[in-house]
């Protein structure tokens, strides 16, 4: 048998595996959708639903972070993206009444056009330059915030936004809201898990890996890093948009380099080598704090050591888990 | 068997609510950690100390049911985010029945929503006037601010220092915009040039370089403003270590006993600074004292003005005969007046300025450290200090 006829033999098998696992990735969808059609009711009272909010909205942002670490470039500017989301979103609907659900959809267009200039300047930058240069987008958002007043209302911020309204449809309480930002989520999850296993996921992970190699294979990097960077930002501009109508309340305070700091945390404790790491990280990190808000004084200090001794133990992230267990276990 | 064990285990759970039944818990939102720690360990000092006293005397009898009362209190780090999380936290977990706090007007702007749609009576600090709005009914403030309390005093201050130039730093932030608006026409409109102003992070401890930019411009006044106790502490110290003579006024809410143990006494001497009431009442003195026995250290003086406004609703909840019908305890709290604290008698103002009566007003006082001590040397009324 030559080998055109062992492919030819083995296509089926592959078509059939790859069936199997596409049937069993839609079966967990569908489950987690069935089971949050239930989260706001067995929650114990809209106090851990807000956390559930909370949470939802750190993934899309830890999601879309982890789009532009593909491609090898760690960003400092995310919280200041989500911001220029917020706060265009929030204007629309208060300036110019336009819908918030048209407004999130401009509001994530208008940050991805923002981050398409500015990458495709800074993107030429690498490692602890781009970092910096990130770092320095923030402290300017900030700025800017503060100081135009006109427009951000500075340091006073905006209040009374509205919440989200679909056909009539009222968003803004907090069990209402849980299943739309669940949407969100779910959306930007698998937008994620298909951007991967795309052509563009494909050249990421390969810019990511080795960028000089990547190069020389054809990839047209630049190109590249800046696609991830624009998508990660505008997916960040919506999640910084939905804490708009979702708070109803922004100013410069709600989206400083610590948070940017945070999303970042919520990658390396969730692990960095997969999309869903990002997802571990903050269904990990969200609630944390307020598990640990008993421990008046000593809340940030437990927080630390918690996550050092994550981070010492598994390097990986939580993500790393089955495979510590398993080498424990001396199964590899 | 089995039977008697679940009639046991509902006797149990009965007994167990019912004893929840004459349970108060009481909130506290408020910075127990960072730059406005000292404000928030007086408003947590002033209901524990409420909460002491209530207990004591064997309970809150309301309606006919007496109350033990209990406190949930979170740090809200001087932070939006944290405090709105915490808000929700104290509302939908612990189920509190009025609020103390947030301190900081950002943090009062994102949570003043959640409060106002649960029906939840908060007592703040924050300066922004949101806090007293007409669209939020539940809200009330024990603190002055600014707007109230700078045109009364600037005017004596410039008056008696002769203050021609004044140089400021405030925060980067809800508070410190608003009372650089309040302090710099205040200035202005006592005649003296406020315009040597700048803004600073509030995480910031090194100010030499906005200082000597500040000095630069040939000032002869510095206004502390409403800077965290610990930053205006460290804003004399570098002041004086930059050789600055000049007269130093703090026309903010109390952070003297700070400002002494960061600054030290020698270089905190003849600072003129803002009394939140007239600190030689015996009154006042004495609750100072419980407070020092209580906690050691000292005292800021938010603690008696949170104080008093705690033991209004406490009071209110008496006359209006419920803990959850807020509108019936806020009708009662309308009704008082010169209800005695340890600061003085307290009132409730701002009608005419922002359309509502929900701003607790005690007499306050102008002080000069003397000797590491604040004298007092001029009360004042809404018009005017002498």
């Amino acid at each position: 048998m030559n080998s055109s006829d062992s492919t030819a033999a083995g296509r089926p098998h592959e078509r059939e595996g790859t069936m199997n696992r596409f049937v069993l990735r839609l079966g967990l969808v569908a489950a987690a959708c069935v089971i949050a059609a239930f989260v706001p009711g067995l929650l114990p009272n809209l106090f851990y639903v807000h956390i559930a909010n909370l949470t939802l909205i750190s993934g899309i942002f830890a999601l879309s972070l982890w789009i532009i670490y593909s491609v090898g470039q760690l960003s400092l500017s995310h919280a200041a993206f989500a911001g220029i989301g917020a706060y265009a979103s929030a204007l629309l609907t208060l300036r110019l009444g336009i819908p918030p659900i048209f407004s999130l959809v401009i509001a994530g267009l208008l940050t991805a056009t923002v981050a398409a200039l500015l990458g495709s300047v800074i993107l030429r930058l690498r490692g602890v330059y781009f970092v910096l240069v990130t770092f320095l987008v923030g402290q300017m958002f900030t700025l800017v915030a503060l100081n135009w007043q006109d427009v951000t209302n500075g340091a006073n911020g905006l209040i009374s936004i509205s919440p989200i309204t679909v056909l009539g449809l009222n968003f803004g309480p907090r069990p209402m809201f849980f299943y739309f930002a669940f949407g969100m989520f779910m959306a930007t999850l698998l937008f994620t898990w298909a951007l991967t296993r795309s052509t563009f996921g494909r050249a990421f992970n390969s810019i990511e890996q080795n960028i000089d190699l990547a190069e020389i294979c054809g990839i047209d990097t630049a190109r590249y890093q800046v696609v991830a960077f624009t998508i990660g930002s505008g997916i960040a501009g919506v999640g910084g948009a939905l804490i708009a109508h979702y708070i109803r309340y922004i100013s410069p305070d709600t989206f400083t380099f610590h948070n940017s700091v945070a999303y970042i945390t919520m990658l390396v404790v969730g692990g960095r080598s997969l999309f869903w790491g990002a997802v571990v990280g903050a269904a990990f990190l969200t609630p944390l704090p307020e598990f640990l808000r008993d421990f008046e004084g000593l809340q940030r200090i437990i927080y630390g050591a918690i996550m050092i001794l994550v981070l010492r133990i598994l390097p990986g992230g939580l993500i790393s888990i089955p495979d510590k267990l398993a080498r424990l276990g001396g199964r590899k | 068997m089995r039977m008697k064990l679940l009639t046991l285990s509902v006797s149990t759970i009965a007994l167990a609510t019912a004893a929840n039944a004459d349970t108060m818990t009481v909130g506290l939102v408020a910075p127990l950690s960072g730059g406005g720690a000292a404000w928030g360990t007086a408003m947590k000092g002033a209901l524990e100390l409420a909460v002491k006293d209530i207990n004591g005397a064997g309970g809150l009898e309301v309606g006919g049911t007496t109350y033990n009362i209990e406190i949930a209190a979170y740090d809200s780090h001087y932070n939006p985010n944290d405090a709105v999380t915490a808000v929700n936290r104290l509302i939908y977990e612990d189920q509190v029945a009025f609020i103390v706090g947030p301190l900081g007007s950002a943090p009062l702007a994102a949570l003043v929503p959640v409060t106002t749609e649960n029906k939840k009576i908060t007592i703040t600090g924050g300066f922004t006037p949101i806090a007293v709005a007409p669209e939020h009914p539940y809200s009330f403030r024990a603190v002055l601010p600014t707007q109230i309390y700078a045109a009364p005093q600037i005017n004596y201050v410039v008056e008696k220092l002769g203050a021609r130039k004044v140089g400021s730093l405030f925060p980067n932030d809800e508070t410190g915009q608003t009372m650089s608006n309040d302090i710099a026409s205040a200035y202005e409109a006592a005649g003296a040039d406020a315009s040597a102003v700048d803004y600073y992070e509030r995480d910031r401890v090194d100010f030499v370089p906005l200082l000597t930019r500040l000095l630069a411009q040939g000032i002869d006044t510095f206004e502390l403003d409403g800077s965290p106790p610990q930053t205006a502490g460290l804003l004399v110290r570098q002041l004086r270590e930059l050789g600055f003579e000049g007269n130093i006024v703090r026309t903010g809410g109390d952070a003297t006993n700070d400002i002494l143990a960061v600054a030290r006494p020698d270089a905190s001497e003849g600072l003129y600074v803002h009394m939140e009431y007239d600190g030689s009442l015996p009154s006042a003195q004495e609750y100072q004292q419980r407070y020092v026995d209580a906690y050691g250290g000292t005292m800021n003086a938010f603690s008696p003005l949170f104080y008093t406004t705690i033991n209004m609703i406490f009071e209110a909840m008496q006359a209006a005969g419920t803990t959850e019908d807020s509108d019936a305890i806020v009708a009662e709290m309308a009704k008082m007046s010169d209800f005695e604290g340890p600061a003085g008698k307290a009132n409730w103002m701002g009608q005419e300025i922002w359309g509502t009566a929900r701003q607790q007003y005690i007499p306050y006082a102008i002080g000069v450290v003397n000797g590491g001590v604040p004298q007092v040397i001029a009360t004042c009324s809404l018009d005017k200090c002498e």
